[in-house]
């Protein structure tokens, strides 16, 4: 409670820019609000005054007022909305572009434990169930308390009995709608979530349909989806016998009501205690007094579901950044490609060291064969020299200076890196190929396409460069993804490369284009290759063998086969051995 | 334009033909019932007219004497609460049974397309998202729901309500009544004009909203690749400029849904003090009572609402038809993969498996997936299909299972063509673990029962054992009754592979296809499960695809792809003889790990 009040006041700091207007948008609500109280007094004038006491004289000052009354209202509530719409859509701008923001500062575990669906989600609907309630239900309840305060005098005034009568009727109305909207939502409720399940297992049937066939499966299937597709019309069934009996019920009240109502006003008519007009202004008023009453019970409900929704938008907005520069970071020289990793140790999950004390030292222009099982940490060696994590313990160098003291955008711009599940975004390949260097010539594009061997293939394209990618796209196989990659990696001539290859096979010619792009790339840079062929670890300068975290060897291909017990030598001893035994 | 009018015509027709008829009693009382329920204001408004002229006797000299006027009230009372009672239980009747016929009709539609999507081959799938087709089960039947009865009978009801209306307004008084309807139209007219607008901003507004939402998704997706290029502030810039196009559109909506009810306020409230001056005047001269002025006042304010509703009606219209367009056209997908005529039934299978000349277009592709393929495989063998991604290894053993039909050449099982198999009996008889497995919802053990649910427990530990999984099983809290799963526990890609492995294994097929079903396995684990597939695969033909080098050699004989077409075959030994892709990738492999 404590936590969701302070949220509540956090949310509060979105409107502050917003202040002047919002106390704009208040007043001219409240104004509207009491305008919109006048017309039934001029029909009880109409009635009584003009008709009633044959005051004709009166008839044109009240039509006139008749007419002034909604040309007002038109109006001022044009302009009203337009400023509360206004505010409300800027603070869903505010508050999802400071996620943004929010979102690029934060460091790839938060993306890790929070999966992309989830972000969205508070992204999207959280903001606007927030902006709904900020400003849509405060306008109703500014509305409503206005209406609801003046209808009670004035029904008072017009005739203290008939108000004694509509207000021992009001318990009954609340109560009713109190005890129907409970069973309403819980039906409610089990009818989505029976619905959630049918839509979820649909779901996992139709995108695993290939089991489903190949297991015989499909008469049990449709079985299962009708037994589900019955229960929850039975309770759809349920849900709307409660609500056709609340309606119902409430309409019961409503009608006996205000027919007790009425007859009773006109019986003091002909008692001669009221008017007929001051009647029809008195149920003109009850009904202005009746739904806000019912808005009231709802309130704590609306503004416990807007909690939740802040709750979770200051999840994403109060997280820390787990990377952050330190204060006055200075940019990284130019790389030379020094590189440095002293007593480096790193855990995903406290307690369960990736690397453990890893100490290396790599020269300018060194290629680097990392190699290892799956798992022993080759992959994190890029992600640290990257900063996507900080080690727990010990530092990294780059010519000489600690990554942990440099600007985060002159690291990461001088580091290329091709990751092995390629990601593009959807658009054209330029555009792609540009990403790390918004400001590339066409002939800088072109020529870094013709070093990753992908050229060819776009000028292929009827678009070429042009051409669009990913979704709605054409499709790119895995070869010519991880060329384009290349092309992206090299455009800004990093100086470190980081490459994770490709582990399933490519066809036989993205095989040899991507040999023969490395053998360029790799020329004259420091770069680390998370080593899958054979060409490549053959060919490193340094090849690293890594188990369970630690660096068990180093040395060039030659220099480590010699070695006799050598893991290296058993790790290719094993695939020859296991080769044999056929 | 003419072709659409048709479509929405056909359409309409067999929703009320095939889907309404069964119950068109029923919608008939709904639609009688619900049209006199809605008359209920004007009742009132005529009890409030008898109150007025006989019982209160206001602006006219009074005739009735005090306790000649309380009785009237009495009974001007009781008729009220009467109307009441009824145009309650009315409504009552009308929304159970009007849901009662919805209910129904979104069971047959979901039984419909259930059935059909489990009739319908596989290429329909792969040119749909998951998310749609589900979509077209799930909320396009919910529209229907929503709007099929009850557009009809609102439709039918509102122009009783219209109608009726405009009699009662004529009756009262003539010239008001054309005062009244002049105001009307104009509303109307406004009102079509900027809702075509609106409707138009509407759609852009969801496209754009689709849009950020796409654009969300891809950039947390990809947050990496930002973080790499430190390119945070440039996907900022871009989110900005989305966001405030977004804004602006937003703003434009408000001010074309301000404008209109502006309006709709001007003419309403403008129409009725014009009504009342003019009532007025006529009730001073005593053309008019007053109880009929104000029966005509209240009467003015009902009839506003049936106009607004039917104009709205071609927005409803509109929606249901377009729905109702894309459940039919599920229903009349062509199944094209199906039992043919006299298919047979096998009894038992030897396992002996051709392929003939098979060539494999998918819907759409430009080339060719499979070329040529002709092998033979005698009953018990293994073979092993290796090549690089994308060469049409998967494609192949889908053939097997008639999960796609070839576009030329056939396949035989024992000599038998597989198209004149029935598809049931075909698949029984083949056990496939796919590339990526697949697990549903639910305990470890119904999984693992999937595909014979009869299966005793020992049966089920058996399969899991040979799978080298029951161990792990074992080692969970609740063993066998794990949930698994989007609410359960996550596994990892070998748990998975494991776990699909022993399903497909507990159905004791003659023919087992395992498609690189072993690849998640660390190295150890994978050299012992394969000691006892081998024993499980000796007197049963298998198919194995693999990447790996070590796991292909096992097999009787090796087919390698490339592009489609078999680029050599052999045994492990011949191959590695050769200077093939085999070779090369027996090189790559010896080294790296």
């Amino acid at each position: 409670m404590e936590k969701q009040k302070d949220s509540f006041r956090k949310l509060l700091r979105f409107t502050r820019p917003y202040r002047k207007r919002i106390l704009i948008a208040v007043t001219f609500t409240g104004v509207l609000t009491l305008i919109g109280l006048v017309p039934p007094l001029l029909i009880k004038r109409l009635i009584d005054d003009v008709v009633g006491a044959s005051r004709w004289d009166m008839l044109t000052g009240v039509i006139l007022m008749l007419i002034a009354i909604p040309i007002a209202t038109a109006g001022v509530s044009f302009l009203n909305n337009f400023v509360i719409a206004y505010i409300g859509q800027r603070l869903v701008f505010d508050v999802r572009l400071k996620m943004y923001r929010q979102l690029q500062r934060l460091s790839i575990r938060f993306y890790e434990t929070m999966k992309t669906g989830k972000i969205v989600s508070r992204m999207m609907s959280d903001v606007a169930m927030v902006q709904n309630m900020i400003t849509g239900n405060t306008i109703t309840m500014v509305t409503d308390i206005i209406s609801f305060c003046f209808a009670t005098v004035i029904i008072f005034s017009l005739s203290w009995k008939l108000s004694v009568v509509l207000l021992g009727i009001l318990p009954l109305y609340l109560l009713n709608y109190k005890f129907f909207m409970r069973r309403i939502r819980r039906t409610n409720i089990s009818y989505r979530f029976e619905m959630d399940q049918i839509t979820n297992t649909l779901q996992e049937r139709i995108s695993g349909t290939q089991l489903v066939r190949a297991f015989v499966k499909e008469r049990a299937e449709t079985q299962q989806f009708l037994a589900g597709t019955r229960r929850s019309l039975n309770y759809a069934m349920r849900g709307v016998i409660h609500s056709a009996s609340f309606s119902t019920a409430s309409r019961i009240i409503n009608g006996i009501g205000s027919s007790v109502l009425f007859c009773l006003g006109c019986y003091l008519v002909i008692r001669g205690e009221i008017t007929y007009g001051a009647v029809t202004a008195f149920m003109a008023y009850a009904q202005r007094l009746l739904g806000p009453a019912l808005r009231f019970t709802e309130i704590s409900n609306l503004i416990q579901q807007t909690l939740v929704s802040a709750d979770r938008i200051f999840e994403v907005l109060d997280a820390e950044p787990e990377i952050k520069e330190v204060k006055g970071a200075k940019d990284l020289l130019p790389i030379k490609g020094y590189v440095k990793f002293e007593n480096v140790t790193f855990a995903y999950t406290p307690g369960e060291p990736v690397l453990k004390e890893i100490n290396l030292e790599i020269q300018p222009g060194t290629t680097v064969a990392l190699v290892g099982h799956t798992g022993c940490g080759k992959t994190t060696i890029g992600n640290l020299l990257l900063r996507l994590y900080d080690p727990q313990s010990g530092q990294i160098l780059i010519d000489s200076r600690n990554i942990a003291e440099v600007s985060l955008k002159s690291l990461r711009g001088q580091i290329g890196v091709v990751l092995q599940d390629t990601v593009l975004f959807n658009t054209t390949i330029k555009e792609n190929i540009k990403y790390g260097k918004r400001n590339a010539t066409d002939q800088e594009v072109i020529e870094a396409a013709k070093t990753a061997e992908i050229h060819d293939f776009i000028m292929s394209k009827k678009e070429g460069y042009e051409t669009l990618i990913g979704e709605g796209g054409t499709k790119l196989s895995v070869g010519q993804k991880q060329r384009i990659a290349i092309a992206r990696a090299i455009i800004t001539n990093p100086g470190i490369l980081i490459m994770d290859e490709a582990t399933s096979s490519l066809d036989s010619e993205s095989e040899a284009l991507i040999q023969k792009a490395l053998r360029k790339v790799l020329a004259n840079r420091t770069s680390f290759v998370i080593a899958h062929r054979l060409s490549t670890i053959v060919n490193a300068d340094l090849i690293i063998v890594m188990d369970k975290g630690r660096i068990v060897e180093t040395g060039t291909h030659r220099e480590l086969l010699e070695k006799k017990e050598g893991f290296y030598r058993q790790l290719h001893q094993q695939q020859h051995a296991s080769l044999r035994a056929a | 334009m003419k072709k659409s009018e048709e479509s929405s015509y056909r359409s309409i027709k067999r929703l009320i033909g095939a889907y309404l008829r069964p119950y068109w009693f029923r919608v008939l009382i709904v639609a009688i019932v619900t049209s006199m329920s809605a008359m209920a204001p004007y009742v009132f408004g005529y009890l409030g007219k008898v109150m007025v002229d006989d019982v209160l006797q206001l602006g006219e000299i009074v005739k009735k004497t005090v306790p000649e006027q309380l009785n009237l009230l009495v009974l001007v009372f009781f008729a009220y609460i009467a109307v009441h009672l009824l145009s309650i239980g009315f409504t009552w009747f009308y929304s159970y049974n009007l849901a009662y016929v919805s209910q129904r009709i979104v069971y047959t539609l979901r039984q419909q397309l259930h059935e059909k999507l489990q009739r319908l081959q596989m290429t329909f799938f792969d040119q749909r998202q998951t998310g749609k087709i589900v979509a077209r089960v799930i909320d396009d039947v919910d529209v229907i729901q929503g709007n099929a009865t009850y557009t009809l009978i609102n439709i039918i009801s509102q122009v009783a309500l219209l109608l009726v209306g405009v009699v009662i307004l004529l009756k009262l008084n003539f010239t008001l009544a054309f005062i009244a309807f002049a105001t009307l139209p104009l509303y109307a007219i406004s009102y079509q004009i900027l809702v075509r607008r609106i409707r138009e901003i509407n759609q852009s507004l969801r496209k754009k909203n689709a849009e950020i939402y796409g654009l969300l998704d891809e950039k947390i997706t990809g947050a990496r690749v930002i973080k790499s290029f430190a390119q945070e502030h440039f996907e900022i810039r871009k989110f900005f400029r989305k966001a405030t196009k977004f804004i602006r559109l937003i703003m434009k909506n408000v001010l074309f849904n301000n404008t209109l009810s502006a309006i709709a306020t001007l003419i309403s409230g403008v129409g009725t003090a014009v009504v009342l001056w003019y009532g007025a005047l006529q009730v001073k001269t005593g053309t008019m009572s007053l109880g009929s002025l104000l029966y005509f006042y209240s009467s003015v304010g009902v009839l506003f609402s049936p106009l607004i509703t039917l104009t709205n009606m071609n927005v409803i219209t509109q929606r249901l038809l377009t729905v109702l367009g894309r459940v039919f056209s599920v229903l009349d997908e062509e199944v094209t993969i199906k039992d043919s005529e006299n298919a047979v039934e096998l009894a038992e299978v030897k396992g002996a498996v051709s392929f003939r000349h098979v060539w494999l277009k998918y819907e759409g592709a430009n080339e060719y997936d499979l070329k040529d393929i002709n092998f033979e495989v005698p009953s018990g063998c293994t073979v092993s299909l290796v090549g690089p991604s994308g060469s049409g290894k998967s494609s192949l053993v889908n053939l097997l299972l008639r999960l796609y039909d070839p576009t030329k050449g056939d396949i035989l099982i024992d000599g038998q063509s597989t198209k004149g198999i029935k598809l049931t009996s075909l698949r029984k008889h083949i056990g496939m673990v796919p590339q990526e497995a697949i697990l549903f919802s639910g305990t470890i053990a119904q999984n693992i029962k999937y595909g014979r649910f009869n299966a005793t427990p020992q049966q089920v530990i058996n399969a899991a054992k040979v799978a080298e999984i029951h161990d792990f099983i074992c080692s969970l809290p609740e063993k066998y009754e794990t949930q698994i799963g989007e609410r359960g526990m996550s596994l990892s890609g070998g748990q998975k592979q494991r776990l699909a492995l022993a399903m497909a294994l507990l159905t004791d097929p003659t023919i087992l296809i395992l498609d690189d079903s072993t690849s998640a396995l660390d190295a150890e684990t994978e050299a012992r499960l394969w000691v006892t597939l081998k024993k499980i695969m000796a007197n049963r033909t298998s198919f194995v695809i693999t990447h790996r080098i070590s796991t292909a050699m096992n097999a009787d004989f090796i087919l390698v792809l490339d592009k489609g077409r078999i680029v050599e075959r052999g045994s492990h030994e011949e191959l590695i003889a050769s200077s093939g892709i085999y070779r090369r990738l027996f090189e790559q492999q010896r080294t790296a790990a």
